[in-house]
Parts: structure tokens; sequence; C-alpha cells
């Protein structure tokens, strides 16, 4: 009788699915849109650092540099040629920003670590001074206005619009990391995390893997600076330098190298000022880097880790995970 | 022009060269970068600026007030924070130690607003004219304090006995710990001098710059400075510093000022692109 109800259940779920999609902003509201529209771009960024750390074992501060290249070059290029329909955008810059990825990845491939990171910090601060130094072509310090998505005459201009595509986006995203987990390149980036000697002499070309780590997190910032810059109509380089932390703690927070981690991570992040609210803005930096420190400390696989703790189910990512835990053990030395 | 140019960027380096020499130390000793760095020299500036100017305290008490301060600050950090995460992978420290940093902003914002104080001087009098430079006193003042400074860590870490097992830990944790050495103190000890290295840094750098709660990230410029000299290597720190120093504050005359703040990372990038173990460093390869 259950089994039945649930494959009735089932069998209507994907038409509730699509009904709740396209008639949620009617109900909830435009701010309620706003914000589930900020976890939706949050989520996908975050899924990028998400790959590169979690799956593959490549640090990156350079998650705002990229989605601060993904905003400018759409806005650059659909400010001059105005006809331009939106999915058109969105893969001219999901291909710049791929051959960015490329272009900054490449160099990086000598380099892991801590000079990785560095790297990508510098990578990403260097956009930034660029941003500000190229005025007449981005406005400079005083930012830009970014056009909005349009398809011919039918401007997207509405904050429901933009939630449509980050939405349908977000999921694409989310079905196809899922994917490619379970692939050869998935399972090579897996090994790469794991001992990168190893993985080589098992016959995976590390170069090329990582290059396409660096080249898919880019493209995931991008195309998401992109929706931002939809979302928010105005940019600035400050605006996308000041999230550096934000995509660190959505990912620590939901759960490092776990698919829906970003998810929860961003609903996490941008419901709790909106909970707390008034004061709690003056001070959110400390909050967050409570949370960060909290979070790394006591719970390094986040909200998932939680409730696999909870449940004391064995997780899928045990090689990581027990790498997380190690200090629980803790070896002391004497 | 150049001469004084010259004089002001060693000045400049002897701070990064001071925050480069801690990182270092942090990294031999526990393996840890410490991305909060910059934000400890920045309390332990605002805690000297607090003794000396609101509590009207002398000189001599406000410095070692401020340094015993970041000492402790240090081995509380190490303690909470460093000693769980230093055995997991490394974005767990790069993690940790920005939440830290991020916190103590925080902090600072709290307690002192996010104003813009200006930090006495502590070497007045007049400027010096060498040929047709001028040179302000602040700058050999700072010069010669940091000269100071790392000679007395020099020593330290070659004379004494807690200084030699700290010494011993960077070269062979399990050899270091068979001969006795207690691995957790000395732990603590690095980030005390880690810590007190930060606060010199600040101390020195705060009269020139004003003391404002963004100052840490001085940390990056610090890494940029270890890498260039070569990371894991001290001298390479003390010299990657003076270097980028130099450099920045030279070549700003002959590019637009727009891209002065692009100069770090682009000498980053030239070093790790030519020869990422940087000036001094060793090649390092990896046996399986």
């Amino acid at each position: 009788m259950i089994n039945k109800t649930k494959n009735r259940f089932l069998k209507y779920l994907p038409i509730i699915v699509i009904a709740v999609y396209f008639a949620g902003p009617i109900f909830i509201g435009e701010y309620l849109t706003y914000l589930i529209t900020l976890m939706a771009i949050m989520a996908i960024v975050t899924q990028g650092l998400n790959v590169m750390i979690g799956y593959a074992g490549q640090f990156s501060f350079g998650q705002p540099g990229f989605m601060a290249f993904g905003a400018y070059i759409g806005a650059i290029v659909v400010s001059r040629m105005p006809w331009i329909p939106f999915p058109l955008t969105i893969l001219i810059v999901a291909l710049a920003s791929a051959l960015l990825g490329f272009i900054i990845g490449f160099p990086c491939l000598r380099l892991s670590g801590f000079y990785l990171a560095m790297a990508t910090f510098g990578f990403s601060s260097a956009i930034f001074e660029l941003i500000n130094y190229l005025g007449p072509l981005t406005g400079g310090n005083e930012g830009m206005y970014a056009p909005a998505a349009a398809i011919g005459k039918w401007k997207l201009t509405s904050t429901d619009d933009v939630y449509y595509i980050a939405a349908i986006t977000v999921v694409l995203v989310m079905i196809g990391v899922k994917h490619i987990s379970k692939t050869r390149t998935g399972r090579a980036w897996n090994a790469i995390r794991d001992d990168e000697i190893a993985a080589s002499s098992m016959g995976i070309n590390l170069q090329r893997e990582k290059l396409k780590v660096f080249a898919f997190g880019a493209v995931l910032a991008g195309v998401s600076g992109l929706f931002y810059s939809y979302l928010i109509r105005y940019i600035e380089s400050s605006y996308f330098s000041a999230m550096g932390l934000s995509f660190f703690l959505i990912m620590v927070v939901g759960g490092t190298g776990r698919v829906f981690g970003p998810i929860y991570g961003s609903i996490f992040i941008i419901m709790l000022p909106q909970v707390f609210g008034g004061k709690f803005n003056q001070h959110m930096n400390l909050v967050y880097g409570i949370i960060l420190v909290l979070f790394v400390l006591l719970a390094p696989n986040g909200f998932y880790g939680i409730w696999d703790k909870i449940r004391n189910k064995s997780s899928v990512n045990m090689n990581l995970r027990d790498k997380l835990f190690s200090w629980i053990k803790r070896e002391r030395v004497k | 022009m150049i001469f004084s140019l010259i004089v002001d960027g060693l000045a400049v380096g002897s701070v990064y060269a001071l925050v480069a020499v801690g990182l270092v130390m942090l990294v031999k000793s526990t393996g840890a970068l410490n991305f909060a760095h910059g934000d400890f020299m920045m309390i332990s500036t605002f805690v000297a600026y607090s003794l000396l100017v609101q509590l009207e305290l002398p000189f001599w008490v406000a410095i070692v007030g401020a340094l015993a301060f970041a000492a402790v600050l240090g081995m509380v950090a190490e303690r909470l924070v460093i000693r769980k995460l230093m055995t997991g992978p490394m974005s767990g420290i790069i993690m940790g130690t920005l939440g830290m940093a991020y916190i103590l902003q925080g902090i600072a914002k709290i307690v002192w607003t996010d104003d813009i104080f200006k930090f006495p001087e502590f070497f007045p009098g007049d400027f010096v004219k060498i040929g047709s430079a001028s040179i302000s006193p602040q700058s050999i003042g700072v010069i010669i304090s940091a000269i100071i400074i790392i000679t007395c860590l020099y020593l330290f870490l070659n004379l004494t006995k807690v200084g030699t097992g700290l010494r011993a830990l960077t070269q062979n944790k399990t050899a270091a710990t068979l001969m006795g050495i207690k691995v957790t103190k000395v732990y603590s000890l690095s980030w005390a001098l880690g810590g007190i290295l930060a606060a010199f840094a600040g101390i020195l750098l705060a009269p020139a710059l004003y003391l404002s709660t963004g100052m840490g990230g001085i940390t990056f410029t610090g890494i940029i400075a270890a890498i260039i000299g070569g990371f894991g290597n001290m001298f390479g720190a003390i010299i990657g510093g003076y270097l980028l120093g130099i450099l920045s504050s030279v070549i700003p005359v002959y590019i637009p000022t727009e891209l002065q703040g692009i100069i770090p990372f682009v000498l980053l990038m030239l070093v790790l692109f030519i020869k990422p173990t940087g000036i001094l460093g060793k090649k390092m390869v990896k046996k399986v």
C-alpha cells in the first residue's frame, strides 16, 4: 500500500517539481525570489570550487576573479552588441572563462599546495586591478551598467526571469557534477586529490586533468558571475572581491566534496543574515569567521558530516573523510 | 631621487622581511601557512596604540605589552586551532587561519571601530641629507630596528637550547622527538615567536602607514616575499622581503599609478613561472 502511494507520488514528482519551479516566484514574492536566485548563483560558483578542492584537491583563491571576469565579459560584449540573445551570451562567457581557466591553469600545473593557493590569489587580485585600470572599457572604480538578458526585443529584466535561468542552471550543474563524479574524468580527479604520484603512475595524464579541473571551475564561476550581473544590473569589482570568504564558507558548511553540499551551504549563508538581521550585518565577517573556524575544527565535513555521524552511516567519500577526521584521534606525539 | 626611493623601499622591505620570516618559521615548524599573520600584526599594533596613546603609558611598556599580547595570541591560536588542523589536509589549515583572520578583524572593528588612527613616530627628527637625496629618520630607524630584531632571532635560534630544538624540529620531526624535544612546547614557542615578529612588524610599519583594521592584507605581501626568496628558507624570506620592498618602491616611477597594486602579484607570477622554488630555494623532489 505504502509502495503504491510512493509510486504514485514518484509518477507525479516531475510535474510537481516543474509546477513549483514555474509557480514559485508568483507565490513567494520578489524578495524571497531574489534570495533564492542569489542562493542558486552562489551554489553554482561554490560547486566549481567544490569540484576543484573537494574532488581534485586543487586549491583556488581565484573564484572571485573568474566570477568578475564572467560578469564583465558578458556586460562588455552585450553592451557593444545588444542583439546577442542571452543563451549565446552564456555560451560566450562560458567559452571565454574556460579559455582563461586554461591560460591560468597552464602555468599553475607545476604548482601545488600553498604555491597554487597564492598563484590563484595573485591572478584574482590582478583581474580586479585590471578591471579598475581599464576604465574606458569597464568603468573603472565606478563600475558599469550590466545589460539585462534579452532575446530579440524580449527583455528579461525582472528578478523572476533571472530566477528561472539560474534555478534551471543550478539543477543542470548538480546533475552534471553528479555524472562527472562517476565517469573516468571524475575518478581521475579523485585519484589526483589522493596522491598525484600514484595517479600519474596509473596512467592518468596529470596536466590534462588539472587543466580540465581549472577550466571547469572557471566556467562555473564565470557563468554565475554573468547571472549575478543580470540580477544586480550594476557591477563593481569590489562586489566580487568581497565574496572570497563566502565561497569557502559555503563549501565547508555544506560539506566539502559532496555534490549537494554547496546548495545546503548557500541556503545557510544567505538565510543567516536574513534570520538575525539588523545588528548582525555590521559584524558579519566576525560571525562568518567564527562559523568557518568552528566548522573546520568540529565538523570538517559540514552538514553532511554531521548528518552522517547522526545516522552513523559509512560515507561514500571515505578517503577524504578519514583524512579530515584524522585529528579526532588526537595522535599525540610524545 | 632613486636613492631615497631605495631607502624607503628598504624600510618597507624590512617590515615585509619580518612578516615573511615569521610566516616561514611557522611553516617550517608546524607546517601551517598562517593567513591570519597580518591580522595578528594588526591587532597587536592596535594594542600598542591603546597602551601608548589612550593609556599614555611609557614607550617601552607599550611595546612590551603589545609583544606579550602577540605571544599569548599566537600560543592560543596554536593550541585551539592549528594543533588540530596540522595533521589534516592543507585546505583545512588555509580555511582555519583565514577564519581566524576574519575573527581578529571583526574583534578589532568592535573594539577600535573602523576608523584610521595616526600612530606616533618613534624616530622623530629632521630629514637627513645625503647628497641630493633626503631620507626620513623614520626609514633609517625602521631599517636598523629590523636588522637588530632579525639578528636577535638568529642568535636565539642558534645559541639557545630552545632555539636549537626548534631548528631540529624543522629538519626532522621524528628524530627531534627521539632526542627528547617536547614537540608540543616547541609548537607553542614557535607560534609565540611568530606573533612577536608580527607585532614588531606592525609597530615598525604603523607610523609610516596609518593604523586601520584593514592592515591585515600584508599577509599576502609577506607570503609573496617568502615565495620570491624561496619558501622554507628564512634567509630567502629576508632577501625576498627587501627585494619586494625596493621593487614596489622603485617600479611605480615607471608605470601608471593605477597599476601599483599589481606589482607584487606580477613579481609572484614571474617567480612562480621561472623558478617556483624562489631565489634561495632548493628543488624539492618527492620520493615515493
